[in-house]
Order: C-alpha cells, then sequence, then structure tokens
C-alpha cells in the first residue's frame, strides 16, 4: 500500500511542467514577455531614475571648457541638441560658467559642429589693482562695475565624421547594417510566433490570458488558459535566449565606435573689459586616438572589412571577442598644437591715475593630454547604485613665445579625477603644476588645486510633453 | 505620455488608413531597423532615415491584411534623452484611427515607446499587429 502512495505520488510528480509557470490569467501577451525581457520603462520610478543616472554617468567626458588647464582629453561632440535649448550643456568649473552647444547641419552631415561660450569670474588685471593701489575709492569703483559677461570666450570647433574618425554611426552604416541583420535574424521567427498566438486566442492588446476578448468574461476553460500561457511563456523563452546571443554584440560595437579617433579644429575669441586684460585670438588643431576601436577591429580582421551574408555572423562573434579582450595601454590621447595672438591695448585713466597697457604678442602653445576611465574613487554614489562613473585626465602643456625671452615659457601639467555625484552633476578635482606664470593657461609658479562642479541640463523635451 | 504595452494588437483597422512610424534625436546615436510582415510575408524593411525625421509610412491596401511590425533601437552613444518611438494608424483626416483595446474599450490606435541612455543599450522587445 505504501509503494503504490509513493508510485502515485512520483507520477504525480513527474507530470507536472518541469518549469514553474511565470505568467498568469491575468497577464496580457505584454506582461507575460515582460517577465522574460523586462521592458526599458518599469512602474518603479526608482529603478528608472537610477538607470538614467547610469545612462548619463556612462556619458561623463571630463571638463569640456577648452580655455581650462584642466580640459579633457575627450571632445564631446555627441551630445547633441535637437533644438538650441532643448539638449544645451551646461557647466561650472570653479568660477567658470560654460554654455556647450552641438547642432546638427542637413546640409553638411559630414561635419560635426560644437560651440562654446565660457564666462568666467570678472575681476580687475593686477597691473589695473596695482596702479591702484593708494586710490582704494577708485579701486572699489572699477570692481563694482565688472559683470558677468565682461570676460567671455566664444569658441566653434569643427570635426570631420568618417568611416576612420569621429563617433557618429552613420559613415558606418553601410558596413554595420549587415552584422546587425545578421545578429537580429531571430527576431523574424518571433514576430511570427507572437502574431499566431495573438490570432490563434484572439487576443487584443490589454487582453488578460484568463479572458475571451470577444464576451470580455472570464474563461472557465483552464487548458485553453494553460495553452495561452504555456505557448506565450515558450516564446518568452526564445526570446531571453536570443537577445543573451546579440545584445552582447552591440554593446561591442558600441564600445569600439565611442573609442574610434577623431580630430578637430578649433577657434576661440576672449573677449575682455580693458579693466580685465587684452582681447585675445587662437586657433588650435587636435587630434584624439584610442587604441581598442573599429579601425584596429578592421586592420586586425582583414577580412571583416566588407561584411557579406556570408561572414556576418562570423565578423559579428570576433567583434565581440575583441572588445572584450584587454588591450593595453592608455585609453585615449590627444595632441594639439594652438597659435595665440593677444591684440595690443592701452588703458589711460588720468582721473585714475592709469597708464598702463598690453602689448602684441603672439605665441604657440603644444598639448598633450590622456584619460581613462577608472572605478570611482570616492564613495559619493556606490551606495546608491553601485556603479559610479569615474575618469582620469592627465595634460602637459609647453608654451612657446614668440619673443624668446618672455618669462612666460614653460611647462604646465594637470591631473583631473572626475566622477559623477548624480544623474547630472559631476565634480572635477584637479592638480596643477606650472614652471612659470602664464596669463595664456591661466597659471601661477607653483602647486595649485582646483575643483568644480559640471551640470547637465535637465531634459527640458520632456517637460514639454 | 507614458510607455505602451510592448505588444500593441489593433484589430478592425478599415482598409484605406496608414500605419506612420516615427523617431526623434540625432541620427548620429542610434540604429533603428524595422522588421515588416505582410500576412507572414518579409517585407522591405525601413531604417532610421526613413522615421527620423519621418515619419515613415505604410498604407493598408486591402481588407483582411496582417501588418506585423518589430522596430529595434540600438543606442550606439550614451544620450542626453531617450530616443521615442511613435507609431499609429490614421485615417484619410490624418487622426488615428479607434480600434478595440482587447478588453471592452475602444482607444486611439497610437503608441509610443522610450529607449534606454546607455551607450550599447536597446529597445529590442516592441511588436505592433495591425489587422485590417
Amino acid at each position: 500500500m505504501r509503494w503504490s502512495a509513493s508510485a502515485v505520488a512520483l507520477t504525480a510528480l513527474l507530470a507536472a511542467p518541469l518549469v514553474a509557470q511565470e505568467c498568469d490569467r491575468n497577464d496580457t501577451l505584454s506582461t507575460c514577455l515582460d517577465k522574460f525581457v523586462p521592458p526599458v520603462a518599469e512602474a518603479d520610478a526608482d529603478a528608472a531614475a537610477e538607470r538614467s543616472e547610469d545612462a548619463t554617468a556612462s556619458a561623463a567626458t571630463g571638463l569640456t571648457n577648452a580655455a581650462s588647464p584642466a580640459e579633457s582629453s575627450l571632445k564631446d561632440f555627441l551630445s547633441l541638441l535637437a533644438a538650441s535649448l532643448e539638449t544645451a550643456t551646461t557647466s561650472e568649473q570653479g568660477q567658470a560658467f560654460t554654455f556647450d552647444w552641438n547642432p546638427s547641419l542637413a546640409m553638411a552631415e559630414s561635419l560635426g559642429l560644437k560651440f562654446q561660450a565660457s564666462f568666467a569670474e570678472t575681476r580687475l588685471n593686477d597691473q589695473v589693482s596695482k596702479g591702484l593701489a593708494e586710490n582704494a575709492e577708485k579701486l572699489k569703483e572699477l570692481s563694482d562695475s565688472l559683470e558677468l559677461g565682461d570676460d567671455a570666450k566664444l569658441s566653434g570647433f569643427v570635426q570631420q565624421k568618417s568611416f576612420t574618425h569621429g563617433r557618429s554611426v552613420v559613415p558606418h552604416r553601410t558596413w554595420f547594417r549587415p552584422l546587425a541583420r545578421a545578429m537580429l535574424a531571430p527576431l523574424e521567427g518571433e514576430l511570427d510566433e507572437r502574431s499566431a498566438i495573438a490570432d490563434d486566442f484572439n487576443l487584443g492588446t490589454l487582453t488578460k490570458l484568463g479572458m475571451d476578448a470577444d464576451t470580455n468574461r472570464e474563461i472557465t476553460d483552464a487548458g485553453l488558459v494553460n495553452q495561452r500561457i504555456e505557448r506565450l511563456e515558450a516564446l518568452g523563452r526564445r526570446m531571453k535566449a536570443s537577445r543573451a546571443e546579440f545584445r552582447p554584440f552591440f554593446q561591442a560595437f558600441a564600445k569600439l565606435l565611442n573609442n574610434q579617433p577623431q580630430y578637430y579644429g578649433a577657434v576661440t575669441y576672449h573677449a575682455r573689459r580693458n579693466l580685465i586684460g587684452p582681447n585675445e585670438w587662437s586657433g588650435r588643431f587636435t587630434y584624439e586616438l584610442a587604441g581598442n576601436n573599429l579601425n584596429a577591429f578592421r586592420a586586425k580582421n582583414a577580412d571583416c572589412k566588407n561584411i557579406q551574408d556570408a561572414n556576418a555572423a562570423k565578423c559579428a562573434r570576433e567583434l565581440v571577442e575583441f572588445a572584450n579582450a584587454a588591450h593595453a595601454g592608455i585609453e585615449r590621447i590627444s595632441v594639439s598644437l594652438e597659435y595665440h595672438k593677444v591684440n595690443r591695448r592701452w588703458i589711460n585713466d588720468p582721473d585714475a591715475g592709469l597708464d598702463l597697457g598690453f602689448p602684441r604678442t603672439r605665441s604657440f602653445v603644444g598639448t598633450v593630454a590622456f584619460g581613462t576611465t577608472t572605478a570611482p574613487m570616492l564613495p559619493l554614489r556606490a551606495e546608491k547604485t553601485g556603479v559610479g562613473d569615474a575618469r582620469l585626465d592627465f595634460t602637459a602643456k609647453y608654451e612657446l613665445p614668440e619673443d624668446d625671452e618672455s618669462e612666460e615659457k614653460g611647462f604646465v601639467g594637470t591631473l583631473t579625477y572626475t566622477q559623477k555625484i548624480s544623474g547630472t552633476f559631476s565634480l572635477p578635482l584637479s592638480l596643477v603644476y606650472s614652471d612659470h606664470e602664464s596669463d595664456l593657461i591661466d597659471v601661477q609658479k607653483r602647486f595649485s588645486a582646483r575643483f568644480g562642479l559640471m551640470y547637465k541640463l535637465p531634459d527640458f523635451k520632456g517637460l514639454s510633453r | 505620455m507614458p510607455n505602451s504595452p510592448t505588444t500593441v494588437i489593433w484589430r478592425n483597422i478599415p482598409a484605406g488608413s496608414t500605419i506612420r512610424l516615427q523617431a526623434d534625436g540625432s541620427p548620429d546615436d542610434y540604429e533603428l531597423p524595422v522588421l515588416i510582415k505582410l500576412n507572414r510575408r518579409l517585407q522591405a524593411g525601413l531604417e532610421v532615415e526613413n522615421l527620423n525625421p519621418g515619419p515613415a509610412e505604410i498604407e493598408i491596401t486591402a481588407a483582411g491584411q496582417k501588418w506585423d511590425l518589430a522596430p529595434t533601437i540600438i543606442v550606439v552613444n550614451a544620450l542626453e534623452t531617450p530616443i521615442t518611438l511613435k507609431a499609429s494608424v490614421v485615417g484619410s483626416d490624418g487622426e488615428p484611427v479607434s480600434t478595440s483595446d482587447g478588453a471592452g474599450g475602444t482607444v486611439p490606435a497610437e503608441a509610443q515607446w522610450e529607449s534606454p541612455m546607455e551607450s550599447g543599450s536597446m529597445l529590442d522587445n516592441v511588436a505592433i499587429l495591425v489587422r485590417s
């Protein structure tokens, strides 16, 4: 008797589904499949907010102020603006306020454009302050007369977007799309099955699996409901498996694309009120290079330079292996050469006893910068998300005036650590060393530390919806 | 407008209506292949340049047609704001046609989804099933 009871129990156990059902009669077609492939936006606002913060963190690019000695080695051309203010980026570094704008030109899609305005804290030029050392009233009057905007840098950048340079996906589409098609091939069968399930069971968007869409009444036939659930769960498992295959490829492609080298030219006009300093012009050419990129992959895998249907799947696998392999060296390095011209300006104010000026000068500045992402060193976000984002940038500049006897000749080194502290704020910390005083690079002959805040504007597009 | 269900099923759509798809954002930052089937037979797909600025339009030419669409957003550069994909079926007046929600009510045949923002992330679970 005991044996037969055990046999019945064992039979019942074996007859039960090997995989527990994840969906039930209150699910819809969508909510059932979402359990296998979660949707992007969930009801949990906190989870969405954390995801948003992480996404913004992944875009951390260090200091963007082109005038700062702590400027990042990575120029962000892709925080693109759909309209002038909708996607503008502002940042505050120390006492400087910087506004970035990346417009898109339909007429010149191969060009990446960036405009930047930086407004520094206004203060009287040292020569003016010394000249008024005996006239405190006049010194205060002139100092109080300074306003935001009296010391402004306006910059324009332009870069070429091509198959070998720049981080835009557009020039890579002909090469990339056969790879994407190969990886997304399972979607066709999955779409057929999703369509068949919807039609076979006459499901609508909000039809619960335990309801009849025509009568809007509960289905009493448990077998029919189970049939719906089992077919959907089988599809859900299939979708989950295919995403485990193709999602790593797209992550790998994005990683290599973001490491593509880029070069750009920049022109800057530094407009200053005469009490602050002379007006200045500068032109700069910069080249940025990263090792682990699409160019390197194609160089190493010559048979993947041209993608056909025949080699697409193989090249996609090789691309994932290449992207995930350890590559020695610095993540990104930039080299730039800058020509700088200071306009002559003279201040003659007999009432204040001022008679001084700034000579016309011309000089070259060479810069080498390299940077890498790193694990966060400050416990600012780790408790909440466990995945803060940070980067380390080192910049070395050498200034060579046209007048070889000038004292403004020499080296400036800057080490900057930038860490995200929220979805919109970053904290850059810089250590600067200079072996000379330079108004051009804005340093004094000593070690100094700088810190500030970078702020990215919130989603104005979302507010307008 | 919150994200729509990942599978939308629009039934009893009048012949002569038009399926519209549109996406925003910078085309530098993402890909958006759209798999399209008519009565289970593969049709020429759409790409991001068709949808942005778009809209891409597919005409429902006859009663009884079954259109199945699977758009996939592939984010390749970290975004400041999500990509929004909008889908609808409009009548000759350009307004969304009315359809059953499958639970006893009627709704306009329109939907939208927002992409994730991380570089390398995807919106890859959306399907639009249109039945004339």
